[in-house]
């Protein structure tokens, strides 16, 4: 009945006690005996995966992180990894270096500056929204326990030269899938969180992706304006092209400007480990997604397709097109009058998008693929973001409508809702919402509105939301029907939803 | 069968002897308590019920009727009034601390568990692993080299130093 230590109270008592310590303290007191060390691992499994987030805003950044450190470390926790954003680019380095010192350095760790970010506030528990600023003093910190799986992080090495775009996006991939290769009897990760540089044109890297992994793992992310990483073992950190060129451009005037390497992008991979500890159940990334474009006018095909860059790091695409069925090839001006003339009068100051079919034959094989690029400008010419886009591919214009973000926002629901069916010990314990900026008050009708509707369906479960203009998602194929329809990998007006399950 | 509501009066009797009389509603924050009276059917006819505690001593239990005392009188029980009355409560020397937390176990009174709990976890917190061993007179069963390995999978909990420089 007494545990091994002389204090006079028994064993589940003794884990009673250690499971209301905050975490480090917690930490620390699994490292008193062994029976000690059983006990927490015991308590820390009995309470299974844990994803915690804390929002804090404060006059200062410092204080802001410290508070949300406490926050998320406030009960027992084993950092697996964690993701802090941050308001403001001036405070992304600092908060990093104080987030990860607290860490201890041997946790994978990325922090990014993004649109905007969301939460529940610590005391109120209503969902808060962090609006982008210019100067920075809130933070939004996101940290995960997950026994029984490995989490790597994997940056995507900016390509100094056109022509070195594929073989920095074949080594991306090859060493995700040696990292999940290492550790797993599975050949594929279990999920994968990515946030690339706004500059960055990730199409192609996602394309890849979704095809060298297989249709099991699901995608989520979204263009940061800027990140840094640093990765489990202390090994390898880096940051964003943009945060560099802003660092070089600090730099310049003390000639330090360092030539080490940017990133396009930087990928959190989950793997599942290969021998599971006793007691340890199975974790799930379930993913859905609300769009919230819907498509106008009629189909065109590119007739002419011009890459034109536009600043050092941008990629731009000039088309011109035929409507199907007709000879007659249209310039900018002309598509963007066919246009306006289907779209509504209340539409016409919105943001405009095309949505690309694309199919490209292979030697034994051809696939077809779906993109949807952001017009760019809307007076001469049509330009989009973006490349990839060949003569002879099929588009058609989108615009942001909130009745279809609405719509496919509760079909969303619908599809993560059944979790509790699925199994009977089925638990949500975390969510990670990846938000578009323009789905806001005026779009949905309240703020925030997207992660307050998760708060409804998932009440009690922790969530952390983050907000950005270019959305990543790929959706697995469910095991019935493997054959899909090909899918936008990144998105506009959109809002995904990441639910992480366990089954004990 | 006595139902806690039928019974006016609870005999609580401990170790060496000393009785404490209890209202019947007071007694109802013990679930063991409530579970021996439902059970219990030989003492309903004057509503008194008599229970002995057999490992828990007088002074003890006197700490654990006062508690139960205060909790079950709803007029006191107002949030930060009452957060001050458990934290003087609690602030006892160590021994009786575990005798404190072994009788609400025992009694399985809840309220008195998480209070006594959370204050052996405040011992706890803030020290390093050498100083806990020291507090609870626990022998490090940790060889060096296992020691080392422990630390170095928690390194983060030891930031505080790091992250002192840091600042």
């Amino acid at each position: 009945m007494t545990s091994s230590s002389s204090i006079p109270i028994h064993d589940d008592l003794l884990e009673m006690v250690l499971s209301v310590l905050p975490a480090a303290d917690f930490a620390r007191a699994s490292c008193v005996s062994r029976s000690w060390r059983r006990l927490c691992d015991r308590a820390l499994h009995r309470r299974g995966p844990r994803l915690v987030s804390y929002v804090s805003v404060k006059p200062n950044i410092q204080d802001a992180v410290l508070e949300a450190i406490d926050g998320v470390f406030s009960e027992p926790m084993r950092p697996h990894f964690a993701i802090a954003c941050v308001d403001g680019t001036d405070g992304l380095e600092f908060s990093h270096s104080l987030v990860r010192a607290k860490l201890g350095g041997n946790v994978p760790l990325i922090t990014c500056k993004n649109l905007g970010f969301t939460g529940c506030d610590p005391v109120s528990k209503e969902v808060k929204e962090i609006p982008y600023v210019e100067v920075g003093h809130g933070v939004l910190l996101i940290v995960g326990f997950l026994p029984g799986l490995n989490v790597d992080v994997i940056p995507l090495l900016k390509a100094k030269k056109e022509a070195l775009r594929e073989t920095v996006v074949d080594s991306f991939i090859n060493e995700i899938k040696s990292c999940t290769g290492l550790v797993s009897d599975h050949a594929f990760p279990t999920g994968v969180i990515m946030f690339s540089d706004f500059n960055a044109d990730i199409r192609f890297m996602l394309e890849q992706m979704d095809q060298s992994l297989n249709g099991g793992t699901p995608i989520a992310g979204g263009k940061t304006e800027c990140f840094i990483f640093s990765n489990g073992d202390g090994s390898r950190s880096g940051g964003s092209v943009s945060l560099l060129s802003l660092e070089q451009r600090r730099l310049r005037n003390r000639r330090q400007a360092n030539q080490s390497d940017a990133f396009d992008a930087v990928a959190l991979v989950f793997a599942r480990h290969r021998i599971r500890p006793h007691g340890v159940g199975e974790i799930h990334f379930n993913l859905a997604l609300s769009s919230g474009l819907f498509p106008i006018g009629s189909m065109y095909k590119a007739s002419s397709v011009r890459v034109i860059n536009n600043g050092p790091h941008r990629c731009i695409t000039r088309l011109t097109a035929r409507r199907e069925g007709s000879s007659l090839e249209l310039d900018g001006e002309r598509l963007m009058l066919d246009f306006l003339n289907e779209v509504e009068s209340g539409h016409l100051n919105t943001d405009i998008y095309i949505g690309v079919t694309k199919e490209r034959k292979h030697l034994t094989q051809s696939d077809t693929s779906f993109a949807i690029h952001e017009v760019i400008c809307d007076d001469e010419h049509l330009d989009v973001d973006g490349c990839g886009i060949h003569t002879g591919d099929t588009f058609c214009f989108y615009t942001p409508d909130s009745e279809t973000a609405l719509t496919s926002r509760s079909k969303a629901f619908e599809k993560l809702g059944p979790l509790e069916h699925r199994g009977t010990n089925i638990q949500a314990f975390g969510g990670l919402i990846f938000g578009c900026c323009g789905r806001d008050r005026y779009f949905l009708g309240e703020a925030a509105s997207d992660c307050m509707a998760f708060v409804e369906k998932f009440p009690g479960v922790p969530f952390g939301g983050m907000l950005f203009c270019g959305e990543i998602a790929r959706r697995p194929v469910d095991g019935e029907n493997p054959l899909r329809r090909p899918q936008s990998l990144l998105n506009f007006y959109t809002t995904v939803y990441l639910l992480m399950s366990y089954a004990p | 069968m006595a139902s806690p509501s039928h019974t006016r009066t609870v005999t609580l009797k401990s170790c060496d002897d000393v009785e404490f009389v209890l209202d019947g509603s007071v007694a109802t924050l013990s679930q063991t308590l409530v579970s021996a009276m439902a059970e219990d059917s030989s003492s309903s006819d004057d509503g008194t019920f008599t229970w002995c505690v057999s490992n828990i001593t007088g002074e003890v239990l006197a700490k654990v009727v006062e508690f139960c005392n205060k909790h079950a009188d709803i007029s006191s029980s107002r949030g930060e009034d009452l957060k001050e009355w458990d934290k003087a409560f609690i602030s006892v020397e160590l021994d009786l601390l575990y005798d404190l937390i072994l009788a609400a176990d025992n009694l399985n009174i809840e309220s008195l568990l998480d209070l006594t709990a959370q204050r052996v976890a405040d011992e706890i917190k803030g020290k390093m692993p050498h100083e806990i061993r020291m507090l609870f007179n626990i022998e490090k069963d940790f060889t060096d080299e296992e020691e080392r390995e422990i630390r170095r999978e928690h390194a983060w909990a030891y930031g505080g130093e790091s992250l002192k420089s840091f600042l």
